[in-house]
């Protein structure tokens, strides 16, 4: 799945005033690419994901998705998109706390219509997968923070993606714990030819990623090709 | 993984918030049931008294409050059976003493909680009917000798061979009788002598019933009855209903205002909860958007949780209302409540358990329509925005 972005911006208003989260970006994702976006806090990093990903529109600019300009899709089409070829991973995780790991798994396959068998199967093979077999009926406030980042990448995986956005997926974690997780993430992305796109602070991800943009003040300031 | 699933485990995971909210639910329907059981028994047992009598004509004081043909207060003299039987197409006439007892403990009350009819032994199977009867009828020209209700039977005691005392005057019980008519189940049926003797209506009566022949026109003798006889009114059947009917009007918008009301404040306390539940909850709905879930499921987990809550909330409400309502009839009628218990289950009518847990849930389900916008409408990018 190839993405690209022209001249994308974002503009919030606050009252009268108006702040410019992402300002004219515009890049490019090959498919199975690793690309990590890096910047400081407030840099728009987490805005340009989400316009990336679909929940959020621009105010301006384009997004390509394999040719396809997301931005005259109906909400209905985009939801779609989200829901069959992005995963996501959140900084907080954003486990349903009601479920168990297990069931959290299952969800996207569940909104995806999946029968329940299937989604079981499929849930259960990727807890397996991500190491967490044996902790399938417990509760997110049950875990720590690696495993229920470890369920938050199993889940991002559920109706196997073609790619996946990540917001620093290490940024809540202890550095031994991030760097399990990176390991984790970039293995599966690896053998299951997935693209990632991931904003972080973590230097361990940017070593992993075939590109890094720098963001600045909503505006990309440098693209690099890690050799 | 269904929906119903993860509306279960939403609601019980905020137990405390989640048992309020069906308290408060259960708390409505709870009087709902008990104002919707005694209204409509309160109906029920008015529209029944119209199995008396039928095709007959009814004749009470002018000055009388008539329910169905059953007058409260008011008397004419015993001697207006004669001018009546003396009307072309009159075939019989039988005088009737109908005394309400209303005093509860001592205080009056605004329910009847039992009734004497005295009226002349030989015309008492046009009371009884087909009712079941133990024991026998009264001997014939038997003063000292009544039949009484099963439910006063039960109350007090009495069995056939009883000795009772009314008023000073103690009678001798023949027999029993059983239902159909609520009346009937609290009625004390004696002598016309005897009631008059004993309620003190000398050569009085305060009701007539008046059969005519086949070829008769009821219509036509009841206007002549009340031409001959200024101070009594002369009811046909259809009239009888039409002099009920605003009471019941009355009995059944006055439960239907209460239940409405009660059925709002329902609504308000899911929509409350609803909200309060989804403003705490934004971070799950924005995340289930972002995986790709439609507006629709979002909206739907909202309406499943607040109908789940209502059919709880109503089932227990039913339960405390019929207790709660076979409370309140026995305190004002003064029948224990242990009497009740055999029954409970038949004070509120099958067809209204029905009614209430669907109104209930449908309303419930209502009340969760806002937070179920709101909730749909919760993205992501919001959330992460308020994050960092």
């Amino acid at each position: 799945m190839k993405i690209k972005t022209v001249d994308l911006t974002r503009i919030y208003k606050m009252g009268s005033s108006e702040i410019v989260a992402v300002n004219k970006v515009s890049i490019e994702v090959n498919e199975n690419q690793i690309v990590a976006i890096v910047g400081p806090t407030g840099s728009g990093k987490t805005t340009l994901l989400n316009l990336i990903g679909l929940n959020d529109y621009p105010t301006s600019g384009k997004i390509f998705i394999d040719s396809i300009d997301t931005t005259l899709l109906p909400a209905s089409e985009r939801r779609k998109i989200r829901l069959f070829h992005i995963g996501f991973i959140f900084q907080s995780f954003n486990l349903l706390p009601t479920l168990t790991a297990l069931e959290n798994v299952e969800l996207p396959m569940a909104l995806a219509g999946k029968p329940e068998e299937e989604q079981k199967k499929r849930a259960s093979e990727l807890l397996e997968t991500v190491g967490l077999s044996d902790r399938a009926y417990h509760r997110p406030k049950e875990l720590s923070t690696g495993e229920m980042q470890r369920v938050a990448i199993a889940r991002a995986l559920a109706n196997n993606p073609k790619v996946i956005i990540a917001d620093e997926p290490t940024g809540e974690l202890d550095s031994k714990t991030a760097k399990e997780i990176i390991s984790l993430l970039f293995n599966i992305s690896k053998n299951e030819r997935k693209t990632v796109i991931a904003a972080t602070h973590d230097e361990k991800i940017v070593n992993f990623a075939d590109v890094i943009y720098t963001i600045y003040d909503g505006k990309i300031k440098l693209k690099m090709k890690n050799l | 993984m269904r929906l119903a699933t993860i509306c279960l485990r939403n609601l019980s995971h905020r137990k405390l918030r989640t048992s309020l909210c069906i308290f408060g639910v259960a708390i409505a329907t709870c009087f709902i049931v008990a104002v919707g059981a005694i209204t409509y028994r309160y109906v029920e047992i008015i529209t029944e008294l119209n199995i008396f009598f039928r095709g007959k004509i009814v004749v009470v004081p002018r000055d009388a409050i008539v329910i169905q043909g059953f007058p409260l207060g008011g008397t004419f003299p015993q001697s207006a059976i004669y001018d009546i039987s003396r009307i072309n197409g009159v075939r019989k006439v039988t005088p009737m003493v109908v005394v309400f007892e209303f005093n509860v403990r001592e205080n009056p009350n605004v329910i009847p909680i039992n009734v004497t009819i005295g009226l002349p032994v030989k015309e008492w199977p046009l009371i009884i009917g087909s009712a079941t009867l133990k024991g026998r009828m009264p001997l014939k020209n038997s003063t000292d000798e009544v039949i009484v209700g099963c439910s006063i039977a039960d109350q007090y005691g009495i069995s056939v061979g009883s000795k009772i005392n009314i008023k000073g005057r103690e009678f001798n019980v023949c027999g029993i009788v059983e239902g159909p008519s609520a009346l009937l189940t609290r009625s004390i049926i004696m002598g016309l002598e005897k009631a008059q003797d004993v309620f003190g209506y000398p050569l009085l009566i305060n009701m007539a019933i008046v059969d005519f022949d086949n070829n008769a026109v009821q219509d036509g003798i009841a206007s002549e009855i009340e031409n001959n006889l200024k101070y009594v009114m002369a009811l046909t059947s259809e009239e009888r209903n039409i002099l009920t009917k605003p009471i019941i009007d009355f009995a059944v918008s006055w439960g239907l205002t209460i239940q409405a009301i009660l059925l709002s404040l329902s609504m308000v306390l899911t929509a409350i909860v609803g909200i309060m539940s989804v403003s705490e909850r934004r971070k799950d709905f924005a995340t289930l958007d972002a995986l790709g879930a439609r507006s629709s499921y979002i909206f739907r987990i909202i309406l499943l949780e607040n109908s789940i809550t209502g059919f709880v909330g109503s089932l227990l409400g039913i339960v405390f209302g019929t207790i709660i309502a076979a409370f309140l009839a026995s305190f004002y009628t003064t029948i224990p409540f242990n009497q009740f218990l055999s029954s409970l289950v038949s004070i509120p009518q099958p067809l209204y358990i029905v009614e209430v847990i669907g109104l209930v849930t449908a309303v419930c389900c209502v009340g969760g329509i806002i937070p179920a916008i709101k909730a749909s409408k919760i993205r992501i990018s919001e959330i992460l925005k308020a994050e960092y």
